[in-house]
């Protein structure tokens, strides 16, 4: 069945068809919308998308989309490193606290756009840093960033209101 | 349902022995140490508060703070707040009361479902900078406090200028003065901020008053402003001048 502007169904795809077809599905695009978008019939990217020679080259394609997104995210997220590794070498002490969760959030965004499961949740696997962080907020006794402030400022240990 | 939060001593000790921790067992015990700690968070107002910074434009060398919970006044304050439907505060500047009525604020929306907070303030622009900012413009006061707790507290929020809407339905909104602002709307929490200089005070509390037999909270925060006015009668209970026994 021929539609106007629509490819047939038996018509077979040039190389450069084949190659536009993987890159709009390692993108998550719908067959549907490959099909509009390039002007094939739905059928003929459906009976492509299904052959198993085309799937591992849609792997292949999908990791290389997520190599060069990582590298951008990298480059990006380095920059922004170096913005704040300048702010940190001129600011107090709340700022620098300020600067210091920053960066380690950016290492978590890079880390996830990147793919690096192991360093991406501090929840998953923390460190023993991240942990006596979080045992030091719990118990209030988290002093770093506020060393300028009066000793007031930290809640007071034993106070049956302010924790266990 | 997560685990009781260890006390200061336990905790002291599970800090020490971190190091010799295997990966995996880390993982557990952060995870529950989180679980827990937001599960106490939700029932435990002044627990939560510990993990609050605030923002003192007038400090010019440490201008971001840990919530003042040394001041007795505060705490108790936020007990009035947790416990009564209608608080009148009447203040002086500098006092914090209105960070701990924003904290207050945020601490019920993010632990309640469902709830409409209304901050209104005479100017909108007031109101705004109470809530949450435009973007790129410095942020509302409620909008500070969710950006700077800690990485493991925080929720994916959509803030919008003059609104902050939270994952669970809850939302914080900015009002302008006026009695037609509110009367349209149900209010969980109707914060009329700086109250005694509004306009069109008594219309605002005429159209809030009827939810507070309801169950919502009604919370006038203000400098004074002269004894002629609806917040001066709210705070003392009947006009001024007028006996407790021909009172409101």
């Amino acid at each position: 069945m021929t539609k106007m502007g629509v490819c047939d169904v038996g018509t077979p795809l040039t190389k450069e068809q084949l190659v536009q077809i993987q890159t709009l599905a390692s993108a998550g695009v719908s067959q549907r919308e490959i099909s509009k978008r390039l002007n094939i019939h739905k059928n003929t990217v459906w009976k492509h998308m299904s052959d198993p020679n085309f799937r591992p080259n849609l792997a292949e394609v999908r990791e290389a989309t997520k190599r060069v997104n990582a590298v951008k995210v990298r480059e990006n997220v380095e920059k922004v490193h170096r913005v704040i590794s300048d702010k940190l070498d001129k600011s107090d002490a709340f700022g620098a606290k300020a600067a210091t969760g920053a960066l380690k959030d950016l290492d978590q965004i890079q880390a996830v756009a990147c793919g690096d499961e192991a360093q991406a949740g501090v929840a998953a696997a923390p460190s023993p840093v991240d942990l006596k962080v979080l045992i030091a907020q719990l118990t209030g006794s988290q002093s770093e960033g506020f060393a300028g402030l009066p000793e007031k400022y930290q809640p007071r240990g034993g106070d049956p209101s302010l924790g266990a | 349902m997560a685990a009781t939060l260890p006390s200061e001593r336990d905790l002291g000790l599970l800090a020490a022995r971190v190091d010799s921790l295997s990966e995996p067992d880390r993982g557990v015990l952060y995870r529950g140490l989180v679980d827990a700690a937001k599960d106490r968070a939700a029932h435990d107002g002044l627990f939560w508060l510990r993990f609050v910074l605030t923002r003192d434009e007038a400090d010019a060398h440490h201008s971001v703070k840990p919530f003042p919970l040394y001041l007795d006044y505060l705490r108790e304050l936020w007990g009035v707040l947790a416990d009564r439907q209608r608080v009148v505060c009447a203040k002086s500047r500098q006092m914090l009361i209105s960070w701990c009525v924003a904290a207050f604020c945020v601490w019920w929306a993010r632990h309640k479902e469902n709830q409409a907070i209304f901050w209104q303030a005479q100017q909108a622009r007031d109101a705004i900078n109470m809530v949450c900012a435009a973007k790129g413009a410095p942020m509302g006061r409620c909008q500070f406090i969710e950006a700077n707790l800690p990485v493991w507290m925080r929720q994916t929020l959509s803030p919008l200028e003059g609104r902050l809407v939270y994952p669970n339905g809850s939302f914080i909104q900015a009002l302008p003065g006026g009695a037609g602002q509110i009367r349209g709307n149900v209010p969980s929490i109707y914060v009329g901020d700086e109250f005694a200089h509004q306009e069109e005070q008594r219309g605002v509390y005429t159209a809030v008053a009827p939810l507070i037999q309801k169950g919502s909270k009604a919370i006038f925060i203000s400098t004074p402003n002269g004894s002629d006015n609806m917040f001066a009668e709210l705070y003392h209970g009947r006009p001024v001048g007028v006996s407790a026994s021909e009172g409101l």
